[in-house]
């Protein structure tokens, strides 16, 4: 029981604020991103009291986050837009509002992510802001490890027509 | 703007971090790490705690029990100490030594909250509400107005020292089981008084009594109570 609740600590040590990120580009708004990143962990440490052990538990707290969103949104009917001048404050520290503000370049990003295929949204998100590797992406997302790839490459470019139209 | 330098700018948005706090505190809810199997398993056992006590004595003498704080691995042996000494005490200074340790986790909690030591944060909040929650419950069997008079000092102190810890802008949540003691308290008097023939000064004793119980200033409508 003591090594399950070290290995869990140092996973959610490790992904919380990734997760977080994950989540919140996707409900935007700080209250939910923080109810639906806790049910995710809570869901694997009830995974880790009944099994051994999970093969790629970061592949599985990201598929459970993204069921968990697509049962928000679900649940709710909301439609998932995000206008950059309305990005709430996430943490006082990093100052990110008044940077996202300042910056047109990240406000421009923050906007145009959320006008291109969700799916797009997903893979930009897992790779370049949260590090997940295309193996752990295609095991979150059920595609192939090529497929991730030329799909992600496609979703940069889409990204970058958004910015530019 | 080429690829690349969308990637780079895209990768700045790394910079969104969730609240420190939240953090702990959502981590402790989940696999209750903090307060979980080993601390129910010591304090539901009288023989136990007073083998840990035992062995607390040889630890001490190191001194690093002592200056733990919450959060810390020696922290739990320090409350068994602190535990175990409690149940020596008689029944009538369990309030006096209730309150002791809750000052002294508000001590803790000050020293946390000085140095800005975030990881040890929740842990300290919770013990310290944990302590006011067993204070209160101390205070209200209190009968004797005697004892009470000599604890108002205590009682002061402990509100000097959150409201110094809230200023700091840490939330320690409600003090509603202390204040809800106080106003047990205060409500058992106030009856007293109101049941019983007054004199001119013990009428506006009461009328001071009952205006500051009526603003929830329980402290010192205590403090008019023991001076009357």
């Amino acid at each position: 029981m003591e090594n399950k609740r070290k290995l869990f600590s140092r996973i959610y040590d490790e992904n919380i604020g990734p997760l977080y990120r994950f989540i919140f580009f996707k409900v935007n708004s700080e209250d939910i991103a923080q109810d639906l990143c806790s049910e995710a962990f809570t869901k694997v440490w009830n995974r880790f009291d009944a099994e051994d052990e999970i093969d790629n538990p970061r592949a599985f707290l990201y598929s459970v986050a993204r069921n968990l969103v697509i049962d928000h949104y679900r649940e709710k009917s909301k439609i998932q837009t995000v206008e950059a001048s309305t990005v709430p404050i996430v943490d006082v520290r990093t100052n990110l509002e008044k940077e996202i503000v300042n910056n047109s370049d990240l406000s421009n990003i923050v906007s145009a992510l959320n006008k291109i295929k969700p799916e797009y949204a997903d893979l930009i998100s897992y790779h370049y802001i949260n590090d997940l590797t295309i193996s752990e992406i295609s095991q979150i997302t059920g595609k192939s490890e090529n497929n991730v790839r030329v799909t992600l490459h496609r979703a940069v470019k889409s990204l970058k027509s958004v910015i530019e139209s | 703007m080429t690829e690349r330098q969308l990637i780079d700018k895209i990768q700045q948005l790394k910079k969104i971090e969730p609240n420190s706090d939240w953090v702990l505190l959502a981590k402790n809810r989940i696999i209750k790490e903090e307060t979980g199997f080993p601390f129910q398993f010591i304090f539901g056992h009288k023989l136990a705690t007073s083998a840990l006590v035992a062995l607390f004595a040889l630890v001490g003498v190191f001194g690093f029990t002592l200056t733990s704080v919450p959060g810390d691995s020696l922290f739990i042996l320090k409350k068994v100490a602190e535990n175990g000494s409690g149940l020596f005490v008689a029944k009538i200074d369990q309030p006096r030594h209730n309150l002791e340790l809750s000052r002294k986790r508000l001590d803790d909690l000050a020293k946390i909250a000085e140095e800005n030591n975030i990881r040890h944060l929740a842990s300290a909040i919770n013990e310290y509400e944990e302590s006011i929650s067993k204070t209160a419950e101390s205070l209200i069997s209190i009968e004797d107005s005697g004892i009470m008079e000599q604890l108002t000092d205590d009682i002061r102190e402990i509100e000097e020292g959150e409201a110094m810890i809230k200023s700091l802008g840490i939330e320690v949540g409600q003090n509603d089981e202390l204040n809800n003691a106080l106003a047990v308290i205060i409500e058992r008097e106030i009856e007293v008084l109101r049941n019983k023939e007054r004199t001119e000064e013990e009428e506006e004793i009461l009328n001071n009594i009952t205006f500051e119980y009526e603003q929830g200033n329980y402290s010192r409508a205590l403090e008019i109570l023991l001076l009357k």
